[in-house]
């Protein structure tokens, strides 16, 4: 989980402070796996605990997952281990951050904790301004979010600063003259499921925060805090600090917040901020990414033939221009888009750092249901990986060269010691020139030094 | 790690909470008796109960933000919900403060209630009635969210009354077929035969708790633990269970009794006929006979 390693590579200090926030507290806590929350639940009430005790909390059969959590509540910080004084390693006290124990006992005898005052109801009507449904900031929130994925994939349209900088920054594009391109590791996010990549983007930018000399603390607990808003609510931005107001107006632009203009005076918080902290609660996420990738597990929308022809059954302007990236787009249709894969146009994938393997597995993991009863076209997939090995023609490995040897005799025994021993790569009899490979290049000089000296 | 659902804990717990007045009156005489004593039993007043209770709901939504929960109120003759229930209007407010607030409006309501039931059929609460809504409401929520893993969580205070063993047992083993738990806390002093076998068949945890001023940390140590976490967590079970049944025809809980062979109703006394499904027994014994032998061959439950 991204989150966790991100907290864990934090500074000692920087992680304390994170945790005298009550909500980072709770955020943290809910988005530990159920095992770790329970632990930490039981630990609420006590001083400090042996090892030895919390090792019977669990059954024998799942010792390891017992050492994960424990050992992920360690790397967190939210656990301490105190050896034993007498070295006895299951008498080694645990004992739960202290902050973090009060402020996670604060929240269980708090009745009425908001962590912002939502606008009422009747409030946003006497503005006279529509509030927003569910449905309509899902749809906000997964089309922001669409366009942040399509300007990874689509050259030719240029993003918003903020987003076109954290895509550098993060190594998903690079630049290519004036144009930007997708990167290798682009193209593996592309593939991977929303809430890491958002995660991914969150990360960089919090990084970036820190460079430009705003604190990354700030931002974080801001983001828990989101957390836990309601759906469907809206909140008053004169609420938040200036700080926060910034870092709102970036988050509008992975759809995490809605804000429906500079002006207003409310935003609401999206279902990807919402479960942002718990990533794992699937039936939040799982409507969401399902949407984005429409069909990408479930129903395919790729057919490959063995022409090399590919059509892809799909109105997203996204899954088109990220099949584009390795196939020339012949014409459209309002439901299919028609293309041809070329040597240029895999080639040009190739160069951006796509790999062939990549590719094939694109194609699998989005084949139409048809093609997955007919059998994937082989031939195909075989020449990509042909066009592959064209652009590694030439394969480099570290060897050594020996010459100037003083006779024939000591040359060609030396190459029958070399053939022998399977060092050998290269040799010249009328130059008396000889390359073995890297392991050989000791052996072979302790070989001439014993023989010839 | 990487599967979205190995580790879910995302869960549904209707709790129902024993509200009889009577019960909860005599529970006040023993928590004053027991002021002082340092060991053994010590009691809770209701007030402190519903604290307790209060925090292990806060505890249970925080630790997952999808947690649902529903209280329901087990009294004298009806049973109701508390949360969620459409009387409570206060939009804004936190689940728990919701909650928290139809308690105590509950425990304000339950003095004047008193009057209006006679002290008869006061000595106990509708157990099976309560156990019915919440199974009924889980069956609900199911529907739409059909991965939730729901358990019952029952506070107990009352004695079983043995008119309801029928019902009782009719909702114990719907819960087993649908496999939701039953975990009971027991408020008392003695031991609920109803809730031991309902926590038994159904794979719940059974607690009567010693020392009942540390409710909290019972609650926060074992029933918190979601259904999922126990398949890998060693919780508290029972070693020794009360079986017995109660019979048919006088809802007696029986050691010795006769079962029907056809549909095995329990009667204490010997009939000609059964009254459950019809059979008439045409086999004719000595009573006495039978008395006198099965008492010395062994004074085990002959149902087991």
């Amino acid at each position: 989980m991204k989150i966790f390693q991100y907290l864990s590579s934090l500074p000692e200090n920087e992680i304390q402070d994170l945790y005298s926030d009550a909500f980072t507290c709770r955020a943290v806590l809910r988005s530990l796996p159920p095992r770790a929350k329970q632990y930490l639940m039981r630990l609420l009430v006590v001083d400090s605990i042996s090892m030895q005790s919390v090792y019977q909390w669990t059954t024998q059969s799942s010792i390891q997952a017992h050492k994960d959590a424990i050992r992920k509540l360690l790397d967190l910080k939210i656990l301490t281990r105190v050896p034993n004084p007498k070295g006895v390693v299951s008498q080694d006290q645990l004992f739960l951050n202290q902050r973090f124990k009060d402020n996670i006992k604060d929240s269980l005898t708090d009745l009425d904790s908001v962590v912002l005052k939502s606008v009422k109801d009747n409030q946003s009507a006497q503005q006279h301004i529509k509030p927003m449904t569910v449905e309509e900031l899902d749809k906000y929130s997964k089309g922001q979010w669409e366009k942040v994925l399509y300007y990874l994939s689509d050259e030719g349209k240029a993003p918003p600063e903020l987003v076109s900088d954290l895509l550098l920054s993060s190594n998903l594009t690079k630049k290519n003259g004036t144009s930007i391109a997708i990167t290798s590791e682009g193209f593996k996010f592309m593939l991977k499921d929303i809430y890491t990549q958002i995660w991914t983007l969150i990360i960089v930018y919090l990084n970036t925060l820190e460079s430009r000399g705003r604190p990354r603390k700030e931002a974080l607990i801001f983001l828990f805090k989101l957390s836990f808003l309601t759906l469907g609510k809206s909140y008053y931005l004169a609420d938040l600090n200036p700080n926060q107001r910034d870092m709102l107006f970036d988050l509008k632009e992975f759809g995490l917040v809605y804000v429906r203009s500079e002006k207003s005076d409310v935003f609401y918080p999206t279902r990807l901020a919402i479960s942002l902290a718990t990533g794992r609660t699937v039936s939040l996420m799982n409507d969401l990414a399902q949407e984005i990738s429409t069909s990408q597990k479930d129903q395919g929308y790729l057919i490959l033939e063995t022409n090399f022809r590919i059509y892809a059954y799909t109105q997203s302007s996204l899954q088109i221009s990220l099949i584009s990236l390795f196939v020339k787009m012949l014409y459209r249709l309002p439901n299919l888009a028609v293309g041809i894969l070329t040597r240029e146009s895999v080639r040009s994938a190739l160069l951006h750092g796509i790999t062939a393997d990549q590719i094939v597995d694109f194609v699998k993991q989005n084949a139409h249901p048809n093609m997955v009863i007919s059998g994937y076209p082989e031939v195909v997939f075989e020449q990509i990986r042909l066009w592959e090995s064209e652009r590694n023609r030439i394969t480099y490995k570290k060897a050594v060269l020996f010459d100037s040897f003083p006779n024939a005799e000591s040359f060609s025994k030396t190459v029958t010691f070399a053939k022998d021993q399977y060092f050998l790569v290269w040799f010249d009899e009328t130059k008396k020139m000889l390359v073995v490979n890297d392991e050989g290049s000791e052996p072979i000089r302790n070989y001439i030094k014993k023989n010839f000296t | 790690m990487d599967n979205v659902n190995e580790d879910d804990d995302t869960s549904l717990l209707v709790i129902i909470v024993d509200l009889n007045a009577y019960s909860w009156g005599k529970q006040v005489e023993l928590a004053e008796q027991n002021i002082d004593s340092t060991s053994g039993s010590r009691f809770i007043t209701l007030s402190t109960f519903f604290e307790h209770l209060v925090i292990f709901i806060n505890a249970y939504l925080l630790l997952n933000q999808e947690n649902q929960i529903a209280v329901i109120s087990s009294n004298v003759g009806e049973s109701s919900f508390i949360y969620p229930s459409n009387h409570v209007d206060t939009k804004d407010k936190s689940i728990s403060f919701k909650i928290s607030q139809s308690l105590n409006n509950i425990s304000k309501h339950l003095i004047e209630e008193i009057h209006l039931t006679s002290e008869e059929n006061s000595s106990s609460s509708s157990f099976s009635a309560a156990m019915s809504l919440a199974l009924c409401y889980i069956n609900r929520i199911k529907k739409d969210n059909s991965t939730i893993r729901s358990r019952i969580l029952v506070f107990n205070i009352s004695p079983d009354v043995s008119t309801q063993y029928i019902p009782v047992m009719n909702c114990i083993f719907s819960a087993q077929k649908q496999s939701i738990p039953v975990d009971s806390c027991i408020l008392t002093s003695t031991d609920s035969t109803f809730l031991q076998q309902a926590s038994h068949l159904t794979n719940g945890i059974y607690l009567r708790p010693h020392r009942q001023d540390h409710l909290g940390q019972y609650l926060l140590s074992s029933f918190l633990i979601d259904s999922y976490s126990r398949k890998f967590l060693n919780v508290p079970t029972l070693k020794t269970v009360d079986y017995r049944a109660s019979c048919f025809c006088h809802k007696k809980i029986v050691d010795i009794g006769f079962v029907c062979s056809v549909c095995l109703s329990i009667y204490c006394k010997y009939s000609s006929s059964c009254t459950t499904c019809g059979t008439k027994f045409t086999i004719k014994f000595n009573i006495n006979q039978l008395k006198t032998s099965s008492s010395s061959s062994s004074s085990q439950s002959e149902n087991k």
